[in-house]
């Protein structure tokens, strides 16, 4: 009797979902094969076909620190200069009421899944320009560093925008109104009241920041030039140019264990963040007297101008510019294929639109299937493993994740393969779908679930009338964001595309980007403005009909 | 748990006079407060009542400063505080749901004003560290909350967090409190307890107080003046028991739970002034009323059974509700004719019985003239 009453408690078990059991173990089978054997497969690589003495050799030489050490500076100027830039850029946009408020959040954000080639591709049209203006001004020639850091405060503004300023616009403005009225001056307001419920959200973004800036792999290779060498590149070059795997998978396990620290951190920080937020109401905006909308909007406007605008107008510049006049021969031009390329930059651009599909279904599935195991989590602890496990993918890059595919999966022709590709995107994708996905899901009230079995819907028709509609936004927008994701996708797909059938955009858009040649370069630039075109679309039909504030990060 | 005002005995005299005078306050087109005058005497509880987006919220922070008023005049003390920054105007303000900070714990909550702000007592600022010390002490003990220093602000319970809220307002001994709506949280009993420790606690202190709620109730018994704003002008201010009787208009009346509001009409006869409700004679009036239609406004208390005395009006019960203060009837009058009955039928008559009636019942109801309020229409 007493067993019985204790389960009456947990009376929404029963309205959980049949066969979740099932549903988990295809989630757990897919990432086991595909996200975390090619891992095994790097580690097992390093440690036992090449052998500790290797291993130790390979650490012990000063160019394997210097490249750890170079990877490190230039995330920590990444992330150090895109705060910033971001603080001021979050607390206008989240604290103030202004008109074209959302629009110019809107343009902030996107830019976050535009691809990274495209995104080397403006900011170098962009130094290009600047230099070509400024001769007097050689820092902002090839080999500097600046072009790099433009590029990762480009994407990563949106980081810091929707992070901070989320919580920014979360603050209770009673707090300080109230510490104003015990006397409390502006600043010692901002020391004792908001700064500290901000900082963990600053670190948080930081480390994020820092983690994607640690990861880059397109902007360093496109914008860094030959010598600049990071923790990816390497292992690029190690991998594929010099076909010494042994060094590349040694150089990954440094990667895979400062990602891990990292994520670990961020994980830690996260949980903090969502403990503590509240959704900002519109009556929490400040209206703003017109000389301070000036002000501000003057702000916001100039940072996005110059680190935003000014290279996508470059690279339009660029992509239109023919000879000394302008036109579109090289958009025209994309459809016919140069030698340098197996297919024409259409063709890529078809295909990368193909996969893109193609792997956004496989994870939509994964994660429905997800979903559905964590929705019968009471059943097994077979929930708990997975979500412990289901967002690892997000914190190892996609180079790393490529070359665990060429370790892993090495007995495959990769010429006849095409497959691995979508899956290895697929495999990216699933955090995306998952973090627009999961809040959501969670957020539906229980009593929602009880009140449809109370009116007499059996499990399937709760789903169905419950669960599902007010899921199914949210899956929409993670679709959007895996296609986007995978549009783009450079890092896994250098090591994975062999051949025409998986040669991408983005490999397009590199290859024509490093060989000489107006017509080329013109070229590029066109077809880095079609992939962007595509992209952005994606991105800000998102960003417009989203209906709330907690995805993507 | 009580207050215990003895601790602060000495400090009496503490509050400031204020004066409002014609200040309004716009949000773009709508008129949030119109024209508004208040004077409140030092030591002065006043309560402001009226309905949900009234205003009254608006007026707490116009007088803190957290709003821009368009014009008129907010003078505290001799200080004319229209263009002083919130955090030098020293008054104290205590927020509905608290509005405690929750990284702080609760001596940290009460010493914030002493640590960081300024204070009309000590306009430079900065007091010795044992000072502060001293002093939350002696405010937690004011309200009962002596050995929850240490404690974080989380793990209140909500009764707690509005007395920790109240001692943040009172420490650094702000010439004004102003609360806003801070009882509205609790449950009931919780409300009228402190409601009752709050208004003893307030004139030990001597001092000012503002004190805004949507509750005529807790606005009745808090408050020496209440005042009652509806759509941004204030309709009525007085003491709380004339405001009761003496609405001034039908808006005030109902938003203050008047239910006996009826047409009525004055008859000059030949020795005396008649008040008559359709075709029932009330009673006599003073002759010094004028003949005319008029709205009365009949307190449920002035309704009683007639028990054998001539009735005013017959009625016939509809429904018996017990509350604390009696058994709440509603009836209808016997034979309405048009002037008692209001387009949807027969208007509602309300009264408070001693014993328990039954639908149904007919009795007769007599009427206390003096406590009737007569509207001129």
């Amino acid at each position: 009797m007493l067993a019985r009453i204790q389960r009456g408690a947990g009376q929404t078990r029963r309205l959980r979902p049949r066969g979740s059991t099932v549903a988990g173990l295809v989630v757990l089978a897919y990432l086991a094969l595909l996200a975390f054997w090619p891992l095994i497969a790097i580690l097992h690589r390093s440690f036992r076909s090449v052998g500790l003495d290797r291993v130790a050799e390979i650490l012990a030489k000063s160019s394997t620190w210097s490249v750890v050490g170079f990877t490190l500076w230039q995330a920590t100027l990444s992330a150090v200069l895109t705060l910033l830039v971001g603080l001021p850029v979050a607390h206008v946009l989240s604290r103030y009421r202004f008109a074209g408020r959302g629009a110019l959040r809107a343009f902030v954000v996107v830019p976050f899944v535009m691809p990274t080639l495209v995104v080397a591709a403006a900011v170098r049209a962009a130094f290009e320009m600047v230099s070509a203006a400024a001769p007097w001004w050689p820092e902002l020639g090839q080999s500097s560093l600046w072009p790099v850091l433009c590029a990762h405060v480009f994407f990563n503004l949106a980081v810091v925008v929707r992070l901070v300023g989320g919580r920014w616009s979360a603050l209770d403005r009673r707090l300080q109104d109230g510490a104003a009225v015990l006397g409390a001056s502006p600043l010692s307001v901002w020391r004792t009241i908001v700064f500290p419920q901000l900082r963990s959200v600053i670190v948080g973004s930081f480390v994020l920041v820092f983690m994607f800036s640690f990861t880059s792999f397109g902007v360093i290779r496109v914008l860094g030039g030959l010598r600049m060498a990071t923790l990816e590149t390497e292992i690029y070059r190690y991998a594929i140019a010099r076909q010494q795997f042994d060094v590349a998978a040694v150089l990954a396990c440094l990667q895979l264990a400062v990602v891990g620290v990292l994520s670990f951190l961020t994980g830690r920080i996260q949980r903090v963040h969502t403990a503590s937020s509240r959704r900002a109401t519109a009556d929490d905006l400040v209206p703003v007297d017109r000389l301070r909308r000036v002000l501000y909007l003057g702000l916001v406007v100039g940072i996005v101008a110059v680190l935003q605008a000014f290279p996508i107008a470059m690279l339009i510049e660029r992509s239109l510019r023919v000879g000394d006049s302008h036109g579109l021969a090289h958009y025209r031009a994309l459809g016919t294929r140069l030698d340098l390329l197996p297919t024409s930059s259409l063709q890529a651009v078809a295909n990368s639109v193909g996969f893109a599909l193609l792997a956004a279904a496989i994870a939509g599935v994964m994660a429905l299937l997800a979903l559905w195991a964590l929705a019968g989590r009471g059943a097994a602890r077979l929930g708990r493993l997975l979500e412990a496990v289901v967002f690892v993918p997000l914190g190892v890059s996609a180079v790393t994740l490529g070359f665990g595919y060429l370790v892993g999966f090495g007995s495959f022709d990769l010429r006849s393969a095409w497959w691995l590709l979508p899956l290895a995107h697929s495999v990216i994708g699933l955090p995306f779908v998952l973090s627009a996905m999961v809040p959501t899901f969670r957020s539906i009230e229980p009593s929602l679930r009880e009140a449809a079995a109370s009116l007499g819907a059996g499990r399937s028709r709760v789903v169905a009338t419950v669960d599902w509609p007010l899921t199914r936004g949210s899956l929409t927008t993670g679709l959007g964001f895996a296609v986007a994701v995978s549009v783009g996708e450079f890092g896994a797909s250098s090591f994975l595309a062999r051949g025409d059938a998986t040669f991408t955009a983005p490999l397009a858009i590199f290859r024509l980007l490093g060989t000489p040649g107006d017509a080329v370069r013109g070229q590029a630039m066109a077809l880095s403005v079609v992939v962007g075109v595509v992209v952005g679309l994606i991105a800000y039909a998102i960003e417009v009909n989203r209906s709330d504030e907690v995805t993507l990060l | 748990m009580t207050f215990h005002p003895d601790v602060a005995s000495g400090r009496a005299g503490l509050g400031e006079p204020l004066t409002l005078n014609s200040v309004t306050v716009r949000y773009g087109e709508t008129t949030a407060l119109d024209d508004l005058t208040l004077n409140v005497d030092a030591g002065e509880i006043v309560a402001i009542v009226g309905p949900s987006g009234s205003g009254k919220s608006t007026l707490l922070r116009s007088i803190a400063g957290l709003e821009t008023i368009e014009t008129g005049q907010i003078l505290l003390g001799d200080r004319d505080l229209a263009t002083v920054a919130t955090h030098r105007r020293w008054v104290g303000l205590m927020f509905q749901d608290n509005a405690l900070f929750p990284h702080l714990t609760v001596a940290d909550n009460v010493a914030y004003g002493l640590v960081h702000g300024s204070s009309r007592l000590q306009p430079a600022g900065r007091r010795a560290s044992g000072a502060v010390e001293s002093r939350v002490a002696e405010m937690l003990g004011l309200v009962g909350l002596e050995d929850f220093g240490s404690r974080p602000v989380q793990g209140l319970s909500g009764g707690e967090a509005q007395r920790v809220a109240l001692a943040r307002a009172l420490a650094p001994e702000p010439g004004l409190l102003m609360l806003d709506e801070p009882l509205g949280s609790l449950d009931r009993a919780l409300r009228e307890e402190l409601t009752i420790e709050l208004r003893s606690l307030l004139n030990e202190l001597g001092q000012t107080a503002v004190h805004v709620t949507h509750d005529q109730g807790e606005a009745f018994a808090i408050a020496d003046r209440v005042a009652v704003l509806i759509g941004g002008s204030l309709r009525r201010v007085g003491p709380p028991e004339k405001v009761w009787l003496e609405p001034g208009s039908v808006e005030v009346a109902q938003f203050l739970g008047h239910r006996n509001i009826w047409s009525v009409s004055v008859e000059s006869g030949q020795d005396a002034t008649i008040l008559r409700w359709g075709h029932r004679t009330l009673g006599e009036v003073g002759p010094a009323t004028k003949a005319g239609r008029y709205i009365a406004v009949v307190p449920e208390q002035s309704l009683t059974l007639a028990r054998g005395r001539a009735a005013a009006i017959e009625v016939v019960v509809d429904r018996v509700a017990f509350t604390r203060q009696g058994f709440e009837v509603e009836c209808h009058s016997e034979g309405d004719d048009d002037h008692a009955r209001g387009a949807a039928g027969p208007r509602p008559v309300w009264f408070l019985a001693e014993e328990r009636l039954h639908p149904g019942d007919r009795v007769g109801l007599s009427l206390d003239l003096n406590r009737l309020h007569l509207l001129q229409t």
